[in-house]
């Protein structure tokens, strides 16, 4: 039997049911209630005071966001007392925080900046000292900025709760109290594996990605280079959003038609790389399922899980899958194959990827992802990266018309689109895995059991008369689960997909950051994912191995998959790394 | 608070500081998450409350009365109780007594750095 | 491991012997040399005032001195203090040097060293310890066994009641019995809320659960604030005692005392004390044969004045930063681990034994109608018998400050007392007539607070006291709320 209360906010009444908190039964009657630490199941701490509240009857205020509703309770949220400390805590808040509007990432969707517009802040009643900390930008993907940081905690309980990392945490006592790592490292230093879910998390400018728009553009401007462009699947259906479309349009046509005349020479499709690695993948595999190998094989095209891995398990690396990720065998396609046939210098080529994700930007640093001394990928903007791009140059995205990949090498499977979405990459390569070992052509090849948003999907399928167990994992602390079963050898699977960000590469943490009251009210994942999984339904090819293209690569170029020109160009290694590289003293 | 607190006892402060102090001091006790928070702005709040004239004196007239806020302490001679012994000129680290022979002496304020020998060494108790 | 039997033999044997500690009228040839061991005697040589005195009576073969290390005896400004018993001459100001004189004349001449008596205020010697008006205003319950026992040993603490009120309550009382006894007396948190002990006692027995903790707040982060340290130095088996009463009360049989760990002394006597309890089956299975467990450990502070808040105190033993909790819930239904935890602090609890042997009645005829029971004041600042004092609730500022205090030193005038440390307020001359009590207190803007209680003459900058504060509260903010 559902237990309800009734109580009475501003005059209203609302009925909700009993453990509904007193900021969920505002929202149900239309009120809203300012936050700024609360994150829905996340963050739930009353550490901001901004959603304090006054209940007749008790002392002081109450923290509306913990306090639970009860009933014939009396709220009232905009009494002149709490408006008057409301404004005090804000401006205390704003006192601290270095305000560069002007020149701040997040300008436009800081959820600090909202709360100032919406109370009306015209100047600070109490200035006072402010930190000074050097910003953090050690790393090639992650920059913290403590001066801009509200203290909300948001970015340790994704880390420490969401993740299992625990990267960083509060450190020192009284103004000193910081957000920072062990001993006050760089992120790079210590177990951070650049997944950026932190940064989604971030309601202001804190933390954010390093940006590489102004190495961009300047290739972009040098005539004797020629920049060539590949984006990943979950970008298109989320740049969309970054010009006021809804969540999970899909904007590829645009998408295509602004990079176009933003200069780059050639405009690829990452999901073509995808489905290349799914021919790699997928004969890597069934050799090892046919005895060559260790089982169970676990995907590598998330460079945060693969940093996570080699920190934390380096002695079960042989477990990754020697792939490499598909916008890096791309990009080291295009610096060989295509240079050669298109006669184009490959030292003048500079590849560019629009990721859905920060992590590609260490991945493509790694001293090993390049072939005879020409880089995969140069550079790494990610989907907010390149919106800003677009709008630097001026082009009024919303009134493009649609455009399409450029060819050669235009064209992607369906399979490969999924890749963007949790359970996909398992789904694109089962497509082909079956079709392989089965050796005909499977019809069914929607696999509903590894779609949706559960952390841990598993299924055991049958294939050519052999159980095949597979997993497919989201987030890192799910990860670690998996890994601590292989660890103690109890591990069912076969084959395992991990990503490390919670739901896949579209809430990568290179896309559209959502604030507190969209992520507690709208299911973004299910919007962007179901964007993918349409236009794989709508893609007339829809395995990896039945794209075109895939054909005349290995018919032209790698021969077939798994052979040495593969391995060469297609193929990395990985190495135990420290959890910990700390600066002496 | 600290800072405005900070600013009262340096001679910076102002009437408006003691009400921002004020109001600042009500609002975060109305306001803190834990009890230490919510008795924090206490000592404020009562030394407001009973002593709200040195606060005055200390943001309007820019006077310590007891001369333990160094920077806005003032150190006098009283001329009735003064000798003109010479003590204290003799203890002046930095000489900044003035005065000769049996005259009643005058601390110059200009140098003067408060650090009170003068008073502890008048044997007639004239030094303020 | 001992039989409520055992015990009660040795507390009979233990009590004739150490009657002389209280008896002045005793007709022993015996003589007890107590020194007090508290931290601020000790840091004034009072170790190697013990160790004089034992070296002086080896060398004279006298049989029948003893000498023995107490706790603080409260009267700190006079420090280190030596007192004889059965006599009770309070010598103050006592230099390792000065121990051939008083063993030469007071023990062999019978001839008291003058020189070392303290002087009332009007003038005369007083000779005894009773005749100092320190003392004759206090009463003290919880600072009972400070300055009589050593406190490291368990023999002495049975001796004077000790644990005998555990074997009361495993014996002759149930539950709600103990509970109900707490709530009668009036016994309200010290530490500083003031919230009524017996209620708190009650939620946690009421929560349901397959564990529950008993939680004792040492941390005692106010600066000035001594008394929690006093008792622990000078008693701490009232509080391990105390604790294992309140584990039976609702139902817990782990015990923690999170102490500071800039109390090494504290500490030490804890773990002697908590060595020797065990030891006579006092803590761990099956105590006094009822079948009953309780254990208890240490867990030390880390020099955060925020832990002193019972829930940051709470994450802080769960190995977490040290913030504190958004309430509710409460400890009392959700605290350590999550499970139901009484969290009390050292004060309220060396009242226990006391109230379960004397009886909630007894308790609650001492003190004012809301607050019941007497209060520990560390007494300090401008004020002449700097200290420990332990006051009926309802007495005076002016009594303390004056009749007990000694008054304020070069004869300047009061200006203002401030009570509670960093929470708490200043109380002015026009109030200095107020009883002190949890609401006259609130009522005039401040709170009781821990204990700490700070005197202030003329020469001393209202201003610059908040400032003073506000510089320690900034300094230890945690920042969960960033606004400070």
């Amino acid at each position: 039997m559902e237990e309800f209360v009734t109580l009475t906010i501003d005059d209203q009444e609302v009925k909700v049911k009993k453990g509904t908190t007193i900021l969920e039964a505002a929202k149900q009657a239309g009120i809203d209630i300012p936050t700024l630490c609360f994150l829905k199941e996340i963050n739930e701490v009353g550490d901001c005071r901004m959603c304090i509240v006054e209940v007749e009857g008790r002392r002081g205020f109450a923290t509306s966001c913990i306090q639970k509703a009860e009933e014939g309770m009396i709220v009232h949220t905009h009494t002149p007392e709490v408006l008057e400390a409301r404004h005090i805590i804000l401006d205390l808040i704003l006192s601290n925080h270095k305000i560069e509007c002007l020149t701040c990432t997040r300008s436009g969707n800081c959820e600090l900046q909202k709360l100032a517009q919406k109370f009306n802040v015209q100047k600070i009643e109490f200035p006072g000292e402010m930190s000074k900390h050097t910003i953090d930008d050690k790393s090639p993907s992650i920059v913290r900025d403590f001066n801009k940081c509200i203290l909300c905690r948001r970015c340790i309980a994704t880390c420490k709760n969401v993740q299992e990392i625990g990267a960083i945490d509060c450190i020192e006592r009284g103004f000193e109290s910081c957000i920072s790592t062990t001993y006050d490292n760089s992120l790079n230093d210590v177990d951070c594996t650049f997944c950026g879910q932190c940064i989604e998390a971030c309601p202001t400018g804190a933390l954010h990605e390093k940006e590489n728009i102004d190495d961009v553009w300047t290739k972009l401007k040098d005539p004797d280079t020629y920049v060539v462009v590949q984006t990943a699947p979950a970008v298109r259906v989320a740049l969309g959003e970054e010009f006021d479309m809804p969540i999970g349009t899909n904007v590829k046509g645009k998408m295509v038609t602004a990079l176009k005349r933003m200069g780059f020479d050639k405009v690829f499709d990452t999901n073509t790389g995808a489905d290349l690695t799914i021919m790699e993948e997928a004969n890597e595999f069934i050799e090892r399922v046919q005895g060559e190998g260790v089982l169970p094989m676990i995907t590598s095209c998330s460079p945060g899980w693969v940093r996570f891995a080699e920190k934390n398990y380096g002695d079960l690396l042989s477990h990754l899958s020697s792939c490499k990720s598909p916008h890096q065998m791309f990009g080291a396609v295009i610096k060989s194959y295509f240079a050669e046939k298109y006669g184009i210098d490959r030292n003048k080529i500079c590849t560019v990827s629009v990721m859905p994700c920060i992590a590609k930007k260490y991945e493509c640093s790694r001293e090993e992802m390049e072939v005879d001394g020409a880089r995969d990928v140069d550079y790494v903007i990610t989907t907010r990266e390149l919106s800003r791009m677009i709008k630097q140059a001026n082009i009024d995205f919303n009134q493009l018309e649609d455009n399409e990949f450029d060819n050669p090498m235009g064209e992607a499977s369906g399979a490969g689109a999924i890749f963007g979405t949790t359970g996909g990459v398992m789904e694109a390569a089962i497509r082909t895995a079956v079709d392989t070992l089965e050796n005909k052509k499977i019809e069914a090849i929607e696999y509903q059991e590894v779609r949706g948003e559960k952390g841990i999907k598993e299924a055991t399928l049958n294939v050519a008369g052999t159980e095949i167990k597979i997993a497919v994992v989201s987030g890192l602390a799910n990860a670690k689960k998996m890994m601590e079963q292989i660890k103690e050898g109890k591990s069912p699977y076969h084959f395992i997909e991990i990503m490390a960000c919670p739901g896949g590469c579209v809430m990568g943490g290179g896309q559209p950051i959502k604030d507190a009251k969209t992520r507690a009210s709208v299911d973004v994942r299910k919007l962007r994912a179901d964007s993918l999984y349409a236009i794989d339904e709508k893609s007339v090819i829809r395995k990896s191995h039945e794209n075109p293209v895939m054909k005349q690569l290995y018919d032209e170029f790698f021969e077939k998959p798994g052979s040495h020109m593969a391995h060469k160009y297609l193929h990395t290694k990985y190495w135990e790394k420290p959890k910990y590289e700390l600066e002496e003293g | 608070m600290l800072e405005i607190l900070e600013k009262l006892c340096n001679g910076e402060g102002t009437e408006y500081d003691i009400y921002r102090l004020e109001k600042l001091a009500i609002n975060i006790k109305k306001a803190s998450v834990c009890g230490l928070g919510q008795s924090a702005p206490n000592p404020v709040l009562s030394t407001l409350r009973y002593f709200r004239e040195e606060f005055k004196e200390h943001a309007i007239d820019k006077k310590c009365r007891t001369n333990e806020c160094k920077k806005i302490a003032k150190i006098e001679i009283d001329p009735e109780k003064c000798k003109g012994c010479s003590l204290c000129q003799k203890h002046c680290p930095v000489d900044a007594i003035e005065g000769e022979a049996r005259e009643t002496r005058v601390i110059n304020q200009e140098k003067c750095i408060k650090c009170g020998t003068c008073i502890a060494s008048c044997p007639f108790h004239a030094i303020q | 491991m001992k039989t409520i039997q055992q015990i009660e033999e040795i507390r009979k044997e233990k009590r004739a012997e150490l009657d002389l500690r209280i008896n002045t009228k005793s007709d022993t040839r015996e003589k007890h040399i107590l020194v007090c061991r508290g931290t601020g005697c000790t840091s004034s040589k009072s170790p190697k005032i013990i160790e004089n005195f034992r070296k002086i009576i080896e060398e004279k073969g006298l049989t029948n001195v003893r000498v023995i290390q107490t706790g603080c005896f409260g009267l700190c400004a006079k420090g280190p203090i030596v007192i004889i018993r059965p006599e009770e001459t309070f010598y103050a100001h006592v230099k390792p040097e000065d121990c051939e004189e008083i063993i030469n004349s007071h023990i062999l001449e019978g001839k008291k060293v003058e020189r070392l008596l303290c002087k009332n205020m009007d003038g005369k010697l007083a000779e005894k310890l009773n005749e100092l008006d320190f003392y004759k205003k206090q009463k003290r319950i919880a600072l009972q066994n400070c300055g009589l026992i050593d406190p490291e040993e368990i023999d002495e603490y049975i001796a004077f009641d000790g644990y005998k009120a555990i074997e009361k309550v495993l014996t002759e009382m149930n539950q709600d019995q103990v509970i109900e006894t707490i709530l009668n007396s009036g016994l309200r948190g010290r530490g500083g809320a003031g919230f009524p002990t017996g209620r708190k006692w009650a939620f946690t027995k009421d929560a349901q659960s397959d564990q529950k903790y008993v939680v004792c707040n040492a941390d005692e982060g106010d600066p000035g604030a001594f008394m929690d340290r006093s008792i622990l130095e000078g008693d701490p088996h009232a509080v391990l005692e105390a604790m294992t009463i309140a584990g039976f009360a609702i139902g817990a049989n782990q015990g923690y005392i999170y102490v500071r760990a800039e109390y090494p002394i504290a500490v030490q006597r804890l773990k002697i004390a908590i060595e020797q309890a065990r030891q006579y089956g006092l803590l761990g299975d099956n105590i006094l044969g009822s079948g009953f467990k309780f254990d208890i450990d240490i867990r030390l502070g880390a020099g955060a004045f925020v832990c002193g808040e019972e829930t940051a105190l709470l994450e802080s033993i769960e190995g977490k930063r040290g913030q504190p909790r958004v309430k509710p819930p409460y400890p009392a239904t959700c605290g350590l681990f999550g499970k139901p935890t009484l969290i009390n602090n050292v004060e309220t609890l060396a009242n226990i034994t006391k109230i379960i042997l004397n009886g909630a009645d007894w308790y609650a005829g001492i003190g004012t109608e809301k607050s019941k029971g007497t209060k520990v004041f560390a007494l300090g600042g401008n004020v002449n018998n700097v200290g420990l004092v332990e006051v009926p609730m309802g007495t005076t500022l002016r009594e303390i400050v004056y009749d007990i205090g000694g008054g304020i030193p070069n004869d300047r005038g009061f200006k203002a007392a401030q009570t509670g440390g960093p929470s708490g307020g200043c109380i002015p001359a026009e109030h200095l007539d107020t009883p002190i009590d949890y609401e006259s207190l609130a009522e005039i803007g401040s709170m009781m607070g821990s204990g700490g209680l700070i005197v202030m003459d003329d020469t001393k900058c209202m201003v610059n006291l908040a400032k003073f504060y506000l510089e320690f509260t900034v300094a230890e903010s945690c920042r969960k709320m960033y606004t400070m």
